[in-house]
């Protein structure tokens, strides 16, 4: 019978307007339901709010912006509430006593059996506990006897027409409004009710003074002359029916528990027989919710609507924005246009998500926002246009202008550069060979290139070969260029008598690329996994010469490939050096994913986000995207180790989901190839009839168990039970998200030495629309050392946007960081930039680079080296003669390298 | 009569949580709150005459603020049946107790808040006496400055 008698659950806002502070906040609270009983409570709250909203002037939008409710759940130990065996009124009560929380009972006062009441202090402690703003509290009894009471904790059982006496209640208690009633006891009952006493009421609406000029609703009267009514027995009731519509204002004898010499401003009302409230009572609900409804504001956002820059063929789009402060639905219409006023042939504005916008209500200012398209023309294009919006509840109009012009997007001519020497077959260190590995992670470089750029290979033992000159990379699926990318990374294959000459492919390559004249830049991505053992080496490709960014890979350890040379050959570019280490089962995706940052570099993109993994049948992994108002598009690669297992979908910020099938119809695009699946995203992107842009996308993959099943079922032929199997391992995968963005890392991992002991510096800059990112954001370096031990650096933020730390590379071998930039864009968006940066150190890393012979004894050196380098190139030692020393234990290729690399 | 200063937005308040029995009030409780306050009715001045009960903030003496207590000290209980003849009535109650709060704004110069009614008579005295209930007075005064305990009545 107390607050043991059962739990508070909680508060939940159902009616939201606003801050509490602001806001006339209704309370409903439960009584006499048990756990299991809330839904029901739930259910009563709405049907109480349902004809609270029904009734004027709580159907109007001004009193329903005025008004937050609450609906705070406690639950009982047991339902209804006490009903006591003896109550004064010679009512028969049904003696019933249960443990409620607020120990609700009929018979409150021991004498009436309707009067419903609560432990009063409890109810309002509890909501003091909740919602400290509140102004009225209705307590809710689960029971179907009749019963209530008024007051600022008002209670009310749900029998019959309870949500009319909880109604009239707020009318006495939260709007000081008199009974507008007639009677006390009863009609017919009272004896005492003839003549009301003097004395002006203190209510608004009832009062003793009739006079039209000076009655106190003199401004609600709505008849001239006023109408009123008096009554002819002042011993009884008045019996007349309503001679006038029900609006009337006037005024009426009989009001305030008296027959005769009081008047009430309309005929029937709420606060007299249940009736619509009068004019007088709904005007004082207004004036008394006035100071709780903050006016609606709207404000246009974007006076001109800029398409500043757009490439030729994209589609752009931009919003017409509002700031929108209402609790109400706000609709805008484009009443007129988009219409172009200028411009060449071909341009057009379109409204791709309709012609309206309902802005619904929310707590603050939120936007709406109108969305128009342009598509961008030729370069050097302008246009111009206008449009109307109508806020269609005031009938406000905007005319918004619009601006548009076209440039050509940044292209790049891109020349992959191959290692094709014989040590390309190789170990990579995972079960793979290097050319292997090389074509595995290639291919998705390819893939994912934009369609605008060029694309050519050379490949290079100790001659270079155009495998394929630079050509337009084209569609996503079905581009020219690119497939015929594909077929070279697939065939590329090691010549077994090879040699290394890394000067050669980088001179062809500088060659193809100068006459690339239509890309706005140019640049090539070289791969090796040795040093130069003929020429041309890169130390005699002419420093000066090289006016394309080169990035570089080298695929092995840093000792055995060359890696200062390269390392210096790449910065002087403006490009960069990687070193994969050895690749081992756990790490298999490396080499891909620094092609990938490479191609990011190569289109001056970003990477959001990066992350390995593994799946099992029957999962689904969410990896999550945080997208900005700077990114203009992004790519989202997944790279499984094994193809055609993993079910691969985007979701979006709003929880759409985009499958492959679905892509093709919102304007997302999808490909999948061999080593990779993509979608690409222009942001905003249409999905579902809305946009969809900043905020946190999700990669989604599964495991599709029945694909699985197949994938393994051969292992049945062998008695060994998939299950056991799928539960050991599943499909390593790497998705990352590359966006062409405004806002940037960029990274670097500068090496005093290639020596162990050398000091590393670790720099990062962030930028956003070219601007330094100042104090929004915070840069950490996660290191993982020769040793594979791993360790985190955090960078101080040096200047503006400018974040670096030193660090020391002790041991011997490849060092590899992972930068990761996270923060708050200027519109205070969460945002993440990743980078991959490689060094290596060794003992001797600093000696000068070993140049080799000529190839011809006595041609410049007449050391073992120069003898074999002749030897295998003149065909005096045979591949077959060298296939069968090397299964007999002599490998003269690896004897061959030793012997060039160290003279 | 005169009316109030309105105050627009949020101000600090004062919630008294007022218990009573027959005669006697007592504050059982006070809280202060930041919020919009419920706009004053309008202020009585020396000579203006109301019947019923209100809550009365006062600055040295005169009415700054006004709140309406229609229905809430408990004389007589508003008691709803299934009569269609009779939905609403009333009875009276010799023994009047309860609790209600009122919420006021903290005004600079405000010194007391006053609860105002008819005197807290037997219902069957202020029966016969139909005529007395035009007088209305303080029942209880609270000062709303200084260190005043939470209870405290006068």
């Amino acid at each position: 019978m107390s607050a043991a008698d059962g739990t508070v659950i909680g508060v939940t806002r159902i009616e939201d307007r606003g801050p509490a502070s602001s806001k006339w906040n209704l309370v409903i609270v439960s009584e006499g339901y048990t756990a299991a009983q809330l839904p029901q409570f739930h259910q009563h709250c709405q049907d109480f709010l349902d004809h609270l909203y029904g009734l004027a002037p709580f159907d109007e939008r001004d009193v329903q912006c005025a008004i937050n409710v609450h609906r705070l759940d406690v639950a009982s130990n047991e339902s209804t509430a006490d009903d006591p065996a003896v109550c004064g009124d010679g009512d028969i009560p049904s003696a019933t006593t249960v443990a409620t929380y607020f120990d609700a009972t009929f018979c409150g006062n021991g004498t009436i059996r309707r009067l419903l009441t609560v432990d009063q202090t409890l109810v309002i402690d509890t909501v003091d506990d909740h919602v400290p703003e509140w102004d009225q509290i209705l307590v809710i009894v689960n029971s179907t006897l009749y019963g209530g009471a008024g007051g600022t904790v008002a209670t009310t059982s749900i029998s019959g027409t309870w949500e009319n006496i909880a109604v009239h209640e707020l009318g006495h208690s939260a709007f000081g409004l008199a009974d507008e009633y007639e009677y006390y006891a009863g009609c017919g009952v009272d004896t005492d009710r003839n003549n009301h006493p003097a004395g002006e009421p203190s209510e608004p609406n009832v009062t003793l003074n009739n006079d039209p000029n000076t009655i106190k609703w003199r401004t609600l009267v709505t008849d001239s002359p006023m109408r009123t009514s008096n009554n002819a027995d002042c011993s009884m009731c008045d019996p007349t029916a309503n001679p006038f519509t029900a609006a009337t204002v006037g005024a009426f004898e009989g009001a305030h528990y008296y027959h005769c010499d009081a008047y009430r401003p309309g005929w029937d009302c709420m606060m007299r027989n249940f009736g619509a409230f009068c004019g007088v009572c709904r005007q004082v609900i207004r004036d008394t919710l006035a100071p709780f409804n903050t006016p609606s504001t709207l404000n246009l956002m974007t006076p001109t609507l800029s398409f500043n820059d757009v490439p030729e063929g994209v589609q752009t789009a931009r919003a017409v924005v509002f700031d929108v402060a209402s609790c109400v639905d706000e609709t805008f219409t484009i009443a007129a246009g988009p219409t172009v006023l200028s411009g060449p042939a071909g341009t057009a504005f379109a409204t791709p998500l309709g012609l309206q916008v309902v802005s619904a209500p929310a707590t603050g200012t939120r936007q709406a926002r109108l969305w128009v398209t342009y598509t961008g023309t030729a370069d050097g294009d302008s246009a111009t246009g206008e449009l109307t919006v109508r806020h269609d509840r005031t009938g406000q109009t905007w005319t918004i202008p619009i601006v548009a012009n076209t440039v050509r997007r940044p292209t790049v001519a891109v020349v992959l550069v191959l290692d094709k020497s014989g040590s390309m077959s190789a170990d990579a260190g995972d079960g793979r060979t290097r050319e292997q590995v090389l074509r595995d992670s290639a291919q998705p470089f390819v893939n994912v290139i934009q369609a605008d750029n060029g694309i050519g290979v050379v490949a290079f033992d100790h001659d270079a070969t155009e495998v394929m000159p630079i050509a337009p990379v084209g569609d996503l699926n079905f581009g020219v260029g690119r497939s015929t990318a594909r077929s070279a990374v697939a065939n590329h294959t090691h010549n077994p008598a090879g040699f290394t000459a890394i000067g050669d492919g980088i001179e062809m390559a500088r060659t193809m690329l100068n006459g690339a004249t239509s890309y706005d830049h140019r640049a090539m991505v070289v791969l090796t996994d040795g040093f130069d053992t003929d020429h041309l080496t890169v130390d005699e490709v002419a420093p000066g010469v090289i006016d394309q960014r080169v990035f570089a890979i080298g695929l092995g350890r840093p000792n055995e490939v060359k890696a200062t040379a390269l390392t210096t050959l790449a910065n002087g570019t403006g490009g960069s050096m990687v070193v994969t280490g050895t690749i081992d089962v756990d790490d298999q995706f490396r080499l891909a994913k620094y092609y990938l940052q490479i191609l990011a570099g190569v289109v001056n993109a970003d990477i959001v986000t990066d992350p390995d993994s593994e799946i099992l049948p029957g999962q689904e992994h969410r990896v999550p995207i945080d997208l900005t108002e700077t990114d203009i598009d992004a790519d989202v690669v997944l790279l499984p180790a094994l193809p055609g297992l993993i079910d691969f979908a985007l979701e979006t910020p709003s929880g759409q989901v985009i499958t492959p099938g679905v892509a093709a119809g919102s304007g997302i695009q999808f490909a999948q190839a061999q080593r990779s699946s993509q979608y690409r995203v222009v942001l905003p992107a249409f999905v579902g009839g809305r946009s969809e842009g900043p905020g946190q996308w999700h990669a989604l993959m599964r495991l599709d168990e029945k694909k699985w099943d197949k994938r393994w079922s051969w292992l049945r032929e062998y008695g060994i039970p998939i299950e056991s199997f799928a539960n050991a391992q599943g499909v390593k995968y790497t998705v990352g998200a590359y966006s062409f963005t405004n806002l940037r890392m960029r990274a670097t991992a500068t090496q005093s030495s290639f020596v162990p002991g050398a000091t590393v510096t670790l720099r990062a800059v962030l930028t956003e629309y070219g601007i330094p990112i100042d104090n929004r954001a915070a840069v950490r370096v996660e290191v993982v050392r020769p040793d594979t031990t791993t360790a985190v650096i955090q960078l101080a933020e040096i200047e503006p946007g400018v974040f670096e730390a030193t660090s020391t590379a002790a041991m011997q071998g490849v060092y590899r960081y992972r930068f990761i930039g996270e923060g708050r864009t200027l519109r205070w968006r969460q945002f993440r930039r990743e980078y991959l940066a490689t060094v290596g150190v060794w003992v001797g890393g600093d000696r000068p680079p070993d140049v080799p012979g000529d190839g011809t004894p006595g041609g410049g050196s007449t050391d073992w080296c120069e003898l074999i380098t002749c030897l295998r190139r003149s065909g005096a030692l045979s591949d077959e003669l060298v296939e069968r020393w090397r299964k007999q234990g002599v490998d003269i290729d690896a004897l061959h390298k030793c012997l060039c690399r160290r003279r | 009569m005169r009316q109030a200063r309105q105050m627009d937005g949020p101000v600090d308040a004062i919630r008294l949580t007022i218990r009573y029995g027959g005669d006697r009030f007592e504050i059982v409780k006070r809280t202060r709150v930041r919020k919009v306050v419920p706009p004053s009715a309008p202020l009585l001045d020396e000579g203006d005459v109301e019947v019923g009960s209100w809550a009365e903030v006062r600055a040295g003496g005169r009415s700054v603020y006004r709140q309406l207590l229609t229905d809430q000290l408990g004389r007589d209980v508003e008691v709803f049946t299934s009569d269609p003849d009779r939905p609403i009535s009333r009875i009276a109650v010799d023994d009047p107790v309860g609790v209600f709060t009122v919420i006021v704004p903290v005004l600079d110069d405000a010194d007391e808040i006053a609860i105002v009614g008819p005197p807290r008579d037997a219902p069957e005295r202020r029966r016969r006496k139909a005529a007395d209930r035009a007088a209305v007075s303080d029942l209880v005064t609270f000062p709303l400055r200084g260190d005043e305990p939470d209870g405290a009545a006068s």
